[in-house]
C-alpha cells in the first residue's frame, strides 16, 4: 500500500519524489513515530490512550515555559520529561488500580493536562526561548536528519526490547490473554501501569520535538495527535484488540500516513477533498495490509460478560 | 477495545443490576442538588426549560452511541454524518420541499450508517476505524459541497421541529422522549434487542446461538446513521441554518453520556436509565460550568474531572456487590 | 487478484483526481500559494477568492491550502510541503505570529518570498504585510458599541476557541476600545470556540444569568448568528455584534436581528497580498513593509445600503 502512494505521488506531483521531500517527510513524521511507538504499547495490552496530545502541548509548553524563566535547557527539558511521565503514571493507576476502562482514564488525563497546560500559558502560545532544543529537529549528523537517527535508534532499541526479551514478550501475553498471563506468575498490573508512563513519557519526547518543529510552545496545537496515532498504529497491523503487532508495523503506519499528508499538499489536492481523501485511503489501506496477514484475530471476540443484564 | 476478560460472577442478576442503577441515580441525584444549592439562577424555570431542552439534545446523541456501544462498537462518525445529510437536506429544505428535505436527510444519514455498518460487517474492518475514516469522508464531503458557506434562513414550517412545541413540550424533549421510549422498547421486548446484548456479551457465543452477528451489527449503524441526521436535523431548525461544521464535538460527548450512563466498551452492558442519566450528569456539568462563569481555560478540565467521577463513583458501586 | 483490483482502482482514482487539478502546468509558468488559517470559516473562503482574483490578473498559477487543524506547526508543514513543490511564493495568514516564524526560515533558506497577509509575522524575512489585523477588527467592534451605548452599559463577551492567537487578538481589540469607560461593564467573558452552537448554549445561558444584557460582542459571525438564536427565543433584547460580515450576518443585520458586524474583508486583503507578491515576482518591486487595507468598517442597518453597494 505505500509503495502504491509513493508511485502515485511521483506520477501526479512534481517534486515529490526527490530527497529533499524524502527527509521532509521525515522530518515531518518523526513527532508522529515518536508519539504512536507510545501508543503501540498501550494498544498492544488492549487499552487507548487519548491522552497524547494534550501531554504533548503540556510538555512543550512546561519546557518552554522552564526556559523562558531562565532554566538551562536540558533542566527544563528534563522536568518536562518527568511531568509527561508523571501523567502516564496517572493513567496507568487509574486504569489498573482504580479499575477505569483507559479511553475514560486517558480522557480525563486528556482535559486534566489541556487545563494545566492553558494555564500554565496563559493561554498564549509561548516564544522567544532558547533554541537548543531546535538541533533535534533541524540537526544532521554526517548528513543524516537528527529525527531520523533520533527514531530509528528508539525504534531499534523498543523492536529488540518487545521481540527479543522476556518483558516485551510479556506484553504480548499481557495481551493476548491477561487472565493467562497474570495466572503464570507476570506481574500485570504493574507492567500495565509502567506501559501507561511509558505512553507518557513517549507523548513527552514527542512535544519536544514538535517544540524543536516550531520554535514556538502552545498548549492546544498537539490536540488531535491521539487520533493519528491510533490510526498509525492501527494501519500498520497492531489490532486494537492486544497481543499482535508492534513496532515495525507502526513505523510503517507512520510512514504512510506522512507519506500521504506530504503528497496531497505537494500535488495541490483541494483542502476538502484531502479530508475525502484520507479517509478512503485509510479504509482501502486497511482492507490491503488485512489481506496480506491472514489468520489475525480483527474482530476481538469477547468472553461472556456476566454483568449483561437487559434493558430497564 | 479490549474486553473485560473475567467479570465477577454475580450470585442473581436482578440485584445486582438494581444496586447499580440505584448507585447511578445516587450519583446523579448528588449533582443536581449541588447545583440546586450552589449555582444561581440553576432553579429558575427558564433555566430548567433550557437544561431539560439540552438534556433530550444529548441523550438524542446518546441513543444511537449507545447501540453501537451495546454490541460492542463505537460509531465516531455521527457529527460528520449529520453534517452531510443536513446541508444536502437544507438545500432542498430552503427550497420548499420540507418533507423531500427531511426524508432525504434520514435517508442520506441511513446510507451512510449502512455503509459504515456493511464495512465492519462484511470486511471486518474495527469499528473505530472504518467510522473514523467515515468520519474525515462525511466531513470532507460537506465541506466540499457548501464550500465552507452556510444555508440559511429555513422556513419557519421546518424549524418548528427545533423551536417549536407540541403542547408545553418542546420538541427536542418530544424527540428524545420518543426515541428513548422506542429504543426501551427494542432492547427490552424485541428478540432483536436481546439479541443485541448477546453479541455485544459474546460473537462467538451469539453466533453459536444462531444469531446474525453481522446483521446486527448493519442494524446497529443504520439506526445509528438515521438518529445522527435526525439529531442533526433537530439542530439545524434550532440555529435556523445548515453548514459542514455541524456536529465536532458529538461523537466525543455521545460516547461521554454511554460511559456516565455505565455502558462499556466491551459492549453488552448498559440501558436505557443509564443514558438518561449520563444525558443529565452531562448537561447539568455544561449548564453549571457557563451559569458559575468559569474561565474558559478550566472547562475542559472540570468536564474531564466530573466524568472521571462519576465513572469511577459508578464503578465502585459495581464493586461493591 | 482482489489486491490487483484495489490497485488499479486507487490509480484510476488518481489519475481522475489528477487531471481534475489542471497540474499539467505550462513550462515558466509562477505559482503562488496562499495558506490560510481555517477551512471552514467563510472570511477565508473570501481570501482564497480574493487572492485568486488577483493572481488571475497577472496570469500567475494560485492554489490556496490550509491545515485541516488550524494549528501553526500544521501551516510550517503545508509551507515545507511547499517549499519542496517548489513554489515561487507563498502569501500565508499565520496562525501565530510568532510561531511561523520556523516555517518563514525555512523558505528563506529556500530563497522562496514570504508574504504576510492579514497577521503580522514577527521575524524571519517577509517582504511585506498587508490586511487588516485582528486587533484592529476588535477594536471597530468595541468602539461601535461604545458609541451605541454612549459609554455605558452591560455587555457580555463571547470569545473565540481557547488558547487561539486570533481569539486573544480580537479581545485585546475589543478592550483597547472599551477599557477607557469604566461605566462599560463586562458581565461575562467566555468562550464560544467560534463555533455556531455552543454560541447558542452559551448565550442561553448567559441570558440565564444576567437579566440585563444590553449588547453582546461576539468574536466572529459565526457565534453571533448563534447567540441570535438564543436572543430570539428567549424573547429578550440584547444588541448583536459580530465579525466578518458574512452574507448571512448582513441579511440579519437588514432584518434587526443583529446590530452590526465589521467587515475586515477577507477578499481585499487576500487581494491585496496577492497582488503585491505578484508584482514583486514579476517586475522584483518589494512591497511596502506594512499596507494597513484601512480599519475595519462596522456594518449596521445605518450604513448597510451603502456598504452593500460599494462592494
Amino acid at each position: 500500500m505505500l509503495f502504491v502512494i509513493i508511485v502515485f505521488f511521483a506520477v501526479v506531483a512534481p517534486g515529490f519524489f526527490s530527497l529533499s521531500n524524502a527527509t521532509n517527510i521525515i522530518r515531518q513524521g518523526s513527532v508522529l513515530a515518536l508519539a504512536a511507538f507510545g501508543q503501540t504499547f498501550v494498544i498492544l495490552i488492549g487499552g487507548i490512550d487519548l491522552s497524547i496530545g494534550a501531554v504533548m502541548g503540556l510538555t512543550s509548553s512546561m519546557s518552554a515555559l522552564l526556559m523562558l524563566k531562565g532554566f538551562d535547557p536540558l533542566l527544563a527539558v528534563l522536568i518536562a520529561l518527568l511531568v509527561a511521565f508523571v501523567c502516564g503514571l496517572i493513567n496507568g493507576i487509574v486504569t489498573n488500580y482504580i479499575g477505569l476502562d483507559s479511553f475514560v482514564s486517558t480522557f480525563g488525563m486528556w482535559s486534566m493536562a489541556l487545563g494545566v497546560g492553558l494555564v500554565i500559558t496563559e493561554e498564549r502560545t509561548l516564544f522567544g526561548f532558547s533554541g537548543a532544543v531546535r538541533v533535534i529537529h533541524d540537526g544532521s549528523v554526517l548528513g543524516i536528519p537528527v529525527p531520523l537517527i533520533l527514531v530509528f535508534v528508539i525504534w531499534a532499541i523498543l523492536f529488540f526490547f518487545l521481540r527479543r526479551t522476556a518483558g516485551g514478550l510479556s506484553i504480548y501475553a499481557i495481551g493476548g490473554n491477561e487472565e493467562a498471563a497474570r495466572l503464570s506468575g507476570i506481574p500485570v498490573k504493574v507492567r500495565k501501569t509502567l506501559i501507561y508512563a511509558f505512553s507518557g513519557f513517549m507523548a513527552g519526547l514527542a512535544g519536544l520535538m514538535f517544540l524543536a518543529r516550531s520554535n514556538s510552545a502552545s498548549a492546544i496545537d498537539p490536540i488531535g495527535y491521539e487520533f493519528d496515532t491510533i490510526c498509525a498504529v492501527v494501519l500498520g497491523g497492531t489490532a486494537m484488540s492486544g497481543g499482535h503487532g508492534g513496532v515495525k508495523e507502526t513505523l510503517i503506519g507512520v510512514t504512510l500516513l506522512a507519506t500521504l499528508r506530504n503528497g496531497m499538499n505537494v500535488a495541490g489536492v483541494n483542502l476538502y477533498l484531502q479530508l475525502v481523501f484520507v479517509g478512503v485511503i485509510l479504509i482501502l489501506a486497511f482492507i490491503t495490509e488485512k489481506k496480506r496477514t491472514p489468520g489475525r484475530a480483527v474482530t476481538s471476540s469477547q468472553p461472556v460478560s456476566a454483568a449483561s443484564g437487559g434493558a430497564l | 477495545m479490549k474486553p473485560k476478560m473475567l467479570e465477577r460472577q454475580k450470585s442473581g442478576a436482578l440485584p445486582a443490576r438494581q444496586i447499580s442503577t440505584i448507585y447511578r441515580v445516587l450519583v446523579m441525584a448528588f449533582f443536581v442538588l449541588l447545583a440546586v444549592v450552589f449555582v444561581p439562577r440553576f432553579a429558575s424555570p427558564g433555566n430548567l426549560l433550557n437544561l431539560v431542552r439540552n438534556i433530550s439534545l444529548l441523550c438524542l446523541m446518546g441513543c444511537g452511541m449507545a447501540l453501537s456501544m451495546l454490541i460492542g462498537g463505537l460509531d465516531l462518525s455521527i457529527g460528520s454524518v449529520a453534517a452531510l445529510s443536513t446541508v444536502l437536506g437544507a438545500t432542498i429544505i430552503s427550497g420548499g420541499n420540507i418533507f423531500l428535505g427531511v426524508a432525504a436527510t434520514l435517508l442520506m444519514g441511513g446510507a451512510m450508517g449502512l455503509l459504515n455498518g456493511f464495512m465492519i460487517a462484511r470486511f471486518k474492518l474495527p469499528d473505530f476505524i472504518m467510522t473514523f475514516s467515515m468520519m474525515y469522508i462525511a466531513r470532507g464531503l460537506a465541506l466540499t459541497y457548501t464550500q465552507g458557506q452556510a444555508i440559511y434562513n429555513l422556513p419557519d414550517a421546518f424549524t418548528w421541529i427545533g423551536k417549536g412545541s407540541l403542547g408545553p413540550v418542546p420538541m427536542p424533549i418530544v424527540f428524545a422522549f420518543l426515541a428513548l421510549l422506542v429504543l426501551l422498547f427494542v432492547l427490552r421486548r424485541t428478540t432483536f434487542g436481546r439479541g443485541i446484548y448477546a453479541v455485544g456479551s459474546s460473537h462467538k457465543a451469539a453466533q453459536y446461538t444462531g444469531i446474525s452477528v453481522a446483521n446486527k451489527q448493519m442494524i446497529v449503524y443504520l439506526a445509528s446513521g438515521i438518529l445522527a441526521a435526525l439529531v442533526g436535523l433537530v439542530y439545524i431548525a434550532r440555529l435556523n441554518s445548515a453548514n459542514a461544521d455541524l456536529g465536532q464535538s458529538w461523537p466525543l460527548d455521545a460516547i461521554a453520556v454511554c460511559v456516565i450512563g455505565g455502558m462499556s466498551f466491551a459492549g453488552g452492558e448498559g440501558n436505557i436509565l443509564g443514558l438518561l442519566i449520563g444525558g443529565t450528569v452531562m448537561g447539568i456539568i455544561g449548564n453549571c460550568i457557563n451559569l458559575l462563569g468559569v474561565p474558559s481555560r478550566f472547562q475542559d478540565f472540570c468536564v474531564g474531572f466530573v466524568i472521571i467521577v462519576a465513572v469511577a463513583a459508578d464503578h465502585y458501586g459495581k464493586k461493591r456487590q | 487478484m482482489k489486491r490487483f483490483l484495489l490497485v488499479v482502482s486507487l490509480l484510476a482514482v488518481g489519475i481522475a483526481l489528477a487531471s481534475a487539478q489542471t497540474l499539467a502546468k505550462p513550462a515558466k509558468q509562477l505559482n503562488i500559494v496562499l495558506i490560510v488559517k481555517d477551512m471552514t470559516n467563510p472570511f477565508f473562503v473570501d481570501m482564497k477568492a480574493g487572492g485568486a482574483a488577483a493572481a488571475k490578473k497577472y496570469g500567475v498559477n494560485f492554489t490556496c491550502l490550509s491545515p485541516e487543524k488550524s494549528t501553526v506547526d500544521q501551516q510550517i508543514k503545508i509551507m515545507e510541503d511547499m517549499i519542496q513543490k517548489k513554489v515561487d511564493a507563498i502569501v500565508i495568514a499565520p496562525i501565530d505570529s510568532n510561531g511561523i516564524i520556523s516555517g518563514v526560515e525555512r523558505a528563506n533558506a529556500a530563497k522562496i518570498p514570504v508574504m504576510a497577509c492579514n497577521t503580522m509575522i514577527n521575524g524571519g524575512d517577509i517582504i511585506g504585510f498587508a490586511g487588516v489585523d485582528e486587533v484592529s477588527s476588535g477594536k471597530s467592534l468595541g468602539d461601535y458599541f461604545v458609541k451605541k451605548l454612549n459609554g455605558k452599559g452591560n455587555i457580555v463577551i463571547l470569545e473565540g476557541t481557547t488558547g487561539a492567537s486570533s481569539a486573544q487578538a480580537y479581545l485585546q481589540g475589543v478592550h483597547q476600545a472599551i477599557d477607557k469607560y469604566p461605566d462599560i461593564k463586562v458581565l461575562a467573558s467566555t468562550t464560544a470556540k467560534y463555533n455556531r452552537e455552543m454560541g447558542m448554549t452559551v448565550m442561553e445561558d448567559l441570558l440565564t444569568r444576567f437579566p440585563t444584557i444590553d449588547a453582546a460582542l461576539c468574536m466572529n459571525d459565526t457565534m453571533a448568528l448563534g447567540a441570535k438564536e438564543a436572543v430570539q427565543e428567549a424573547h429578550r433584547k440584547v444588541m448583536i455584534g459580530g465579525i466578518n460580515a458574512l452574507p448571512e450576518t448582513l441579511e440579519a443585520v437588514k432584518k434587526g436581528e443583529i446590530e452590526v458586524t465589521v467587515n475586515a474583508s477577507g477578499y481585499l486583503q487576500g487581494y491585496a497580498a496577492t497582488e503585491l507578491t505578484c508584482k514583486y515576482l514579476l517586475t522584483g518591486v518589494k512591497p511596502p513593509a506594512v499596507t494597513k487595507l484601512g480599519d475595519p468598517l462596522a456594518v449596521s442597518a445605518a450604513n448597510l445600503e451603502q456598504f452593500l453597494q460599494s462592494r
